[in-house]
């Protein structure tokens, strides 16, 4: 499940203002959906979401799935759902929405989310800085609540390709939140640049000069000069 | 001066299709149609795509109205130029006003099709600065030719202004400059009998047959009103040339083909997509009309009836005599015909011994879709974000299994469940 596909299930709920899909175990965003800013950084969120439902489990245990907790957080109501062993569904519902109505709302979207999300591990794509390169010396949360040691990501990329791999990601999820007829974007990209769909699936391959013409097709598709990225 | 498409119409019942001035013509709304030409623009980039859309329209648009102002006994060039302006409009691709000589001239356009409903889709959203009447352009250009009684290809025409940038209104400039060599090839009615093969029943004829009835009575008084467009079931719809498709998207499989052979499986995910599209927005916005409700009934949801509903529109629109071979809800939809506009055209025209389209494997998955994702109760809105819904929780899949293009006897589709 890509962001946009995720952005497209959520979207349509019209009384939810953002919603979530953080990894339990480390507190690491996956997804994330937003209509407009937050007062606070959604990784923020996350992992403080991750730590309650920890502590919660702790405390009274889960059948899973099930809904976690429900409060009034900053104006909003939130609630925050277990939808697989290692995902939680983090919901920010317009404060005007009644419980019944947002319950309902969930209950449809789960058993989607579900059903798209994959088993086991989450990648963790959403959780990346913008401009400033990932240094060790940046401000790291309380340890209690420190992502745990991940096997995943492999040390084999130079930086420069890592950097690389996450620009063309970002312009791809960019892409898939703007075009119009978002589902036709990558066949769009694909027909004006010429390279394969495959290799567009797997934006971390890309050549310098194929990113360069993939921006250019972006920038075409949005009818803009240059992109905010 | 309004004028009555049925005087130059001719139907070929048994296949579900129909001529105007000896020309193939299909129903298809803007949805379809701004997607379709945004195809063609992305496989060859703006200016060129312009090109091959232009041509296209130059070349259909020549041979139609060759055959309009023979039938109608125009003789003068106003005559010619009136009458040519007059279907423009019946067709619900706006007005033209054709100021031409016989060297060329300003041909004026309002509420033009494309432009027209480019802005209504998309000018919130998006800029745009390259003109999108490519259509009326080659139109102009035909039109003028054929009411000096000049040669096909000898005036040249190109769009100066156009309402989506902003532009109050649409001009298109027709000159003396010839056009690319061009041979105003096409089908015609006698081709076509001569090269179909006999048309077959499929299931539920009992109840496709007179809904088919029912929507070519109504849509046969359908027609631009005073603007020259056509505002019906939520969208903008056109009574457009099928070879006009046909030759654009058969030019553009040429060029890609040849020069860019990575982006043919694009090309042709998103004909199969404006198939889709149009499944969606002109089958759905029917189905969910009120002209529906009175004249069969408000759909209850049932997807036998959705897919007979769909089987009628197709045929009703011109696109061939498609019919259900075999329906089993919830799983498996398998589709034939004798042959659509798209597989008529390929095989009598573009012999290239392959299809240039996606009408009858896209809109497979979009009745699909229609008959099983979509709540018919209460009324549904037809819209973006439901077709995006569709598209990304689609659990349907097609194949092609018989290709009249191809040579086969039929064209046929499977759709099932992934």
């Amino acid at each position: 499940m890509t962001n946009t596909d995720f952005a497209a299930l959520v979207r349509a709920v019209e009384p939810l203002r953002a919603c979530f899909i953080v990894e339990a175990s480390s507190g690491a965003l996956h997804r994330e959906f937003r209509r407009g800013p937050m007062a606070v950084e959604p990784e923020l969120i996350a992992r403080a979401v991750a730590g309650l439902a920890r502590a919660q489990t702790d405390i009274v245990g889960l059948a899973e799935p099930a809904t976690l907790t429900t409060l009034e957080w900053a104006g909003v109501t939130v609630i925050v759902r277990s939808v697989s062993a290692n995902a939680l569904v983090v919901f920010f519902f317009k404060p005007e929405t009644t419980l019944g109505i947002a319950r309902m709302h969930i209950t449809n979207l789960v058993d989607q989310l579900d059903a798209m999300l994959p088993s086991g591990r989450l990648a963790t794509t959403m959780a990346m800085p913008t401009v400033a390169p990932p240094a060790p010396a940046a401000p790291e949360p309380e340890p209690a609540l420190a992502p745990e040691p991940s096997p995943e990501p492999e040390p084999s990329s130079t930086p420069a390709r890592a950097s690389g791999a996450s620009r063309a990601e970002k312009l791809l999820d960019y892409l898939d939140e703007h075009a119009p007829d978002t589902h036709a974007a990558l066949l769009r990209v694909s027909l004006q640049t010429g390279l394969p769909l495959s290799l567009l699936k797997t934006p971390g391959r890309l050549s310098g000069e194929e990113f360069d013409q993939v921006t250019a097709s972006v920038r075409r598709i949005l009818g803009v000069e240059q992109l905010p990225l | 001066m309004k004028y009555d498409l049925d005087l130059a119409r001719l139907h070929l019942a048994e296949h579900q299709m129909d001529f105007l001035a000896g020309s193939p013509v299909v129903g298809h709304c803007h949805h379809f149609n701004l997607f379709w030409d945004q195809t063609m623009d992305d496989a060859l980039g703006e200016d060129a795509g312009r090109r091959v859309r232009t041509a296209a329209a130059h070349k259909s648009s020549y041979k139609f109205l060759r055959g309009l102002v023979d039938a109608a006994g125009a003789v003068s060039p106003v005559e010619r130029l009136h009458l040519a302006g007059a279907v423009f409009s019946a067709m619900g691709h706006g007005k033209l006003h054709l100021a031409v000589g016989r060297s060329g001239g300003l041909v004026r356009g309002e509420q033009l099709h494309y432009g027209f409903g480019w802005r209504e889709k998309y000018g919130k959203t998006l800029t745009r600065s390259s003109p999108a009447d490519a259509f009326a352009t080659g139109f102009s250009a035909a039109a003028t030719e054929v009411a000096y009684n000049l040669d096909p290809g000898s005036r040249s025409a190109h769009e100066e202004r156009c309402v989506v940038d902003g532009s109050a209104g649409c001009s298109i400039r027709v000159s003396a400059t010839a056009s690319d060599p061009m041979i105003p090839l096409g089908v015609d009615p006698e081709s076509a009998r001569d090269v179909l093969p006999p048309s077959f029943h499929g299931q539920y004829e009992d109840r496709i047959a007179p809904m088919v009835s029912g929507l070519r009575e109504f849509l046969g008084s359908v027609s631009g009103d005073e603007r020259g467009v056509i505002e019906a079931f939520g969208v903008l719809v056109t009574v457009h040339l099928a070879d006009y498709y046909n030759h654009a998207a058969h030019d553009v499989l040429d060029e890609i083909a040849r020069d860019k052979p990575g982006g043919v499986e694009a090309f042709r995910g998103l004909l199969l997509e404006a198939g889709r599209s149009c499944a969606f927005h002109t089958f759905g916005g029917v189905l969910s009309s009120p002209e529906w409700e009175a004249m069969a009934g408000a759909p209850s949801g049932d997807p036998l009836e959705i897919v007979t509903g769909c089987v009628a529109l197709a045929r009703a629109l011109g696109f061939g005599r498609w019919a259900i071979e075999e329906f089993e809800p919830d799983r498996r939809l398998v589709l034939t015909s004798p042959s659509t506009y798209e597989s008529l055209f390929s095989r009598l025209v573009a012999a290239q011994g392959c299809e240039a389209g996606g009408i009858f494997v896209g809109a497979g998955i979009g009745i699909m879709q229609l008959a099983h994702g979509v709540t018919w109760q209460p009324r549904p809105s037809i819209d973006a974000p439901l077709y995006l819904q569709l598209a990304r929780t689609n659990p349907w899949h097609v194949e092609q299994e018989s290709s009249f293009a191809a040579g086969d006897v039929l064209d046929r589709i499977v759709v099932t469940r992934r």
